[in-house]
C-alpha cells in the first residue's frame, strides 16, 4: 500500500534526499504499522504522527491504504 | 539573599535578609508567599495596598543553565486574583547577582508622577523623577536609558498601555541584545506598575555576588548533568533551536486544536504560511535568525529575530502564542502582519495574547472582518491612542464581549485562553479553568502528551484532570527555580530529574528529592489558592465558557465534556 508522508519540525534534515514540496510516497506492506513506517525512515524517538483526519496515531496503530501522514517532533509546550 | 522594599508613597528603601524558613522559595513561590502574607486580598489591585514583586528564581545566576526567568507577582487587575507573570531576558540574572531575592514595590507615587528606579553595581537604589519619560514607547525608551546609564544594564519597563492602567498591559524586559522584547505579559501587571507611577527599573549587570550555594562542587557537577539532559532532549535540544515555539503551529493545526476565527474553528486556513517551517525558510532567505539566545544563561536558544523583506529588524522573538492570537484568532495568515503586530504590542506594552483575543472577539461581534490584517494593526494603534474602541479593547476580551453583547468570549476569570482549544485538548481546558492564574497555558500545558498519544481527546474526564493536576504541580515547582518552562521536558527524564534535585540539594545544603519537588509545587499552589479564596474568587469560577460545551469545534467537532463539578474538584489534593 502507498502511504504519503510529510515531515516537519526539522525532521526533514533527518531523512536524506527528502523533498519539502513533494514529501514522500512510501510503499509499505499491507498491515504495516506506524512503527514500521518510522523504522523505514529511521526517524528518531519523540515524533508525532497525525493522519488527515487530525487523529494522533500510536506506534502500534495499523496504517490504512492511501494514508496521508504528517510527522512532527513532539513539543512540550510554548 | 535579600528582600529589598521600595515604598513609593514615603520614598523609604529598606533591605532585609530572606528569612530562613522561606529560603527554599524563589520566583513564583516567593511572590506567592509575600503576596499571601502582605497584601490585603480584597484590596484594589491598582491602589497603594497592592504590591508588585520581582523575584529571580532560587537557582538564578548560578552555574545551572536556563535559570534566567524572573517571576513578577501582584494582585491582578484582570483576574482579581493572585498573579505570577514570568519572563526571560536579562533582568533576573542582574538582580540575583546583586543578591536580590525579591524587589518589592509598595505604596504608590502620591500624584502618580512617573519615576525611574535605578540599582547600581553596589546595590544602591535611587528613585528618580522622570516626567520626560511619560508616554514613551518601550524600544526608544530603553535605547535612551542605556545611552544614559550604559549598555551593561538590564531594563524593565512599561509602555503607554501600562501608564493608561489597562488591564491587558505587560511589563517588558530587555533581552541579551538590550531590546525590550521579553514580556511578563499576562494578568495586567503593567497596569499595577503604572498605577504605582514607575515607568522603568534599570539594574546594572555588574553585580559580582553570586548567589550562595552550600555545596559548590556538588552543584557544579549537577549543573553539568542537567545541561547535558537539556541539550540531548529532542524538544529542548532539537525542535526549539531549529524552529522555536513556532514549531507548534503545524501539529496543533493538524490536530484541529488551533482556536481560529475567535475559536469558531480548530484550524486556520493557510496555517502553513505562518508555520515554524515557513518562518525558518523565510528568515533564512531574508537574513533573519532562528536559534537566537534571548535570555541569560540559555543553551536552548529558542528565540528568533524577524526581519522584513528589506532585511530590517522588526521584532524578536515571534512566538507561537502570538502567531495564534494575532494571526489564528483574527484569521490573519500573514507572517509580516503578525510580526508588525507583535512589535506594536512590545512597543505599547500589551499582552499579545489578550490583545489579539480582544480584537478577535470584536471581529466576531461584527466590528471588523476576520482576515483584515491592516485592521489588526490599526486597532492596536487605537489602544495606544485611547480612542473609545481602543479603551474597550484595552480592557480585555471580556469587556469587549460585554460592550458588544457578544457571548463567545474565550476567557477564564477574564483572562484569555491560549493557543490550545479545550475541546480538542481537554486537559489544557482543565488548566485554563482551574489554575489560580486564570486561563494560562504556562501553568500546565499538556500538548506534549496529546502529541505523544498518551492522552486522547475522547478519553474519560479523569485522565485529563489527573494530567492537568500533575502538570500544574510540576510547573509551580519549576517556576520557583528560575528555570525556563522549556526545561520541563528534560527535568522529567530520569537524568534531568536527578540532576535538578541534586542541584537544589547542593544549593540548600539538605536532601531534596523528587517528592520534595512535588511538595514544593503543592505548597505554591496552596498559597495561590488561599489568596484567591480570600480575594473572593470561589471554585464556582473554575469553569470554562459555555460555548466550549455547546459549539462543536470544526473540523473534528469535539465539545468539552468535563463538567463544572469535575472542574471544581480538579485541584483538590
Amino acid at each position: 500500500m502507498k502511504v504519503s508522508v510529510k515531515l516537519y519540525g526539522a525532521l526533514e534534515d533527518e531523512v536524506p534526499g527528502y523533498d519539502n514540496q513533494e514529501g514522500l510516497l512510501l510503499d509499505l506492506p499491507e498491515g504495516a504499522r506506524v512503527l514500521d513506517l518510522l523504522a523505514r525512515l529511521e526517524l528518531p524517538e519523540g515524533v508525532c504522527s497525525i493522519d488527515s483526519s487530525g487523529r494522533v496515531l500510536r506506534a502500534q496503530d495499523k496504517l490504512s491504504g492511501d494514508a496521508s501522514l504528517k510527522i512532527f517532533r513532539i513539543m512540550s509546550g510554548g | 539573599m535579600n528582600v529589598i522594599r521600595i515604598n513609593l508613597t514615603t520614598g523609604n528603601v529598606s533591605k532585609e535578609s530572606l528569612p530562613p524558613e522561606i529560603a527554599h522559595l524563589g520566583g513564583r513561590g516567593l511572590t506567592a508567599q509575600l503576596l499571601n502574607f502582605e497584601v490585603p486580598p480584597q484590596c484594589d489591585p491598582l491602589g497603594p495596598d497592592n504590591k508588585l514583586i520581582f523575584a529571580p528564581g532560587l537557582l538564578t545566576a548560578t552555574k545551572l543553565v536556563n535559570t534566567g526567568r524572573i517571576s513578577i507577582g501582584g494582585k491582578s487587575p484582570l483576574t482579581g486574583g493572585i498573579k505570577e507573570s514570568n519572563a526571560g531576558g536579562t533582568m533576573a540574572d542582574s538582580l540575583a547577582k546583586l543578591g536580590v531575592a525579591a524587589l518589592v514595590l509598595e505604596g504608590a507615587m502620591p500624584q502618580g508622577e512617573p519615576v525611574l528606579i535605578r540599582l547600581d553595581s553596589q546595590g544602591e537604589i535611587e528613585i528618580i523623577p522622570a516626567p520626560e519619560l511619560s508616554g514613551r514607547r518601550t524600544y526608544g525608551l530603553v535605547e535612551e536609558l542605556l545611552g544614559k546609564y550604559g549598555p551593561d544594564n538590564s531594563v524593565l519597563c512599561i509602555g503607554p498601555a501600562g501608564e493608561a492602567i489597562l488591564p491587558i498591559s505587560s511589563i517588558q524586559i530587555s533581552d541579551t541584545e538590550s531590546r525590550p522584547c521579553r514580556a511578563a505579559a499576562r494578568g495586567g501587571l503593567g497596569a499595577v506598575m503604572g498605577a504605582k507611577g514607575v515607568k522603568a527599573i534599570v539594574v546594572e549587570q555588574a553585580g559580582k555576588d553570586q548567589p550562595p550555594v552550600v555545596d559548590a562542587a556538588a552543584f557544579t557537577q549537577a549543573a553539568k548533568e542537567f545541561a547535558k539532559a537539556l541539550t540531548s532532549h529532542p524538544f529542548s535540544g532539537k525542535a526549539l533551536p531549529a524552529l522555536g515555539t513556532m514549531a507548534l503551529v503545524g501539529p496543533v493545526n493538524s490536530m484541529g486544536g488551533f482556536p481560529s476565527y475567535n475559536a469558531t474553528k480548530g484550524t486556520l486556513e493557510g496555517w502553513e504560511e505562518i508555520s515554524g517551517e515557513s518562518f525558518a525558510k523565510t528568515m533564512a532567505a531574508r537574513g533573519g535568525r532562528n536559534g537566537h539566545r534571548g535570555c541569560s544563561r540559555c543553551v536552548i536558544r529558542c528565540s528568533n529575530e524577524f526581519v522584513d523583506q528589506e532585511g530590517e529588524f522588526v521584532t524578536a522573538s515571534l512566538e507561537y502564542e502570538t502567531a495564534w492570537s494575532l494571526g489564528g484568532m483574527t484569521g490573519v495568515a500573514d507572517m509580516d502582519i503578525i510580526a508588525q503586530a507583535d512589535r506594536l504590542c512590545d512597543e505599547i506594552g500589551l499582552d499579545t495574547m489578550s490583545a489579539g483575543v480582544a480584537i478577535a472577539v470584536a471581529m466576531d461581534a461584527g466590528a471588523a472582518q476576520f482576515g483584515d490584517g491592516p485592521m489588526v494593526l490599526a486597532l492596536l494603534e487605537e489602544i495606544e491612542q485611547g480612542t473609545t474602541l481602543g479603551k474597550i479593547l484595552g480592557q480585555g476580551p471580556a469587556a469587549v464581549g460585554r460592550y458588544y453583547g457578544h457571548d463567545r468570549v474565550p476567557v477564564v476569570k477574564n483572562q484569555s485562553i491560549a493557543a490550545y482549544d479545550p475541546r480538542a485538548l481537554p486537559g489544557n481546558g482543565v488548566t485554563y479553568a482551574t489554575s489560580p492564574m486564570g486561563a494560562d497555558h504556562t501553568s500546565g500545558s499538556l500538548v506534549g502528551l496529546y502529541m505523544a498519544g498518551v492522552l486522547k481527546t475522547a478519553q474519560e474526564s479523569q485522565s485529563h484532570i489527573d494530567a492537568s493536576l500533575t502538570a500544574q504541580i510540576a510547573t509551580a515547582a519549576l517556576d520557583c527555580t528560575g528555570l525556563c518552562l522549556f526545561a520541563l521536558g528534560a527535568s522529567n527524564t530520569p537524568e534531568g530529574s536527578k540532576a535538578l534535585c541534586q542541584a537544589i540539594s547542593a544549593k540548600l545544603g539538605r536532601d531534596f528529592g523528587p517528592e520534595d519537588l512535588k511538595s514544593l509545587g503543592k505548597e505554591v499552589l496552596n498559597l495561590e489558592k488561599e489568596f484567591n479564596a480570600k480575594a473572593g474568587l470561589t471554585p464556582d469560577q473554575d469553569r470554562l465558557p459555555r460555548f466550549f460545551y455547546e459549539e462543536p469545534l470544526p473540523p473534528n467537532n469535539y465539545v468539552v465534556k468535563i463538567t463544572d463539578q469535575e472542574m471544581r474538584k480538579a485541584l483538590d489534593f
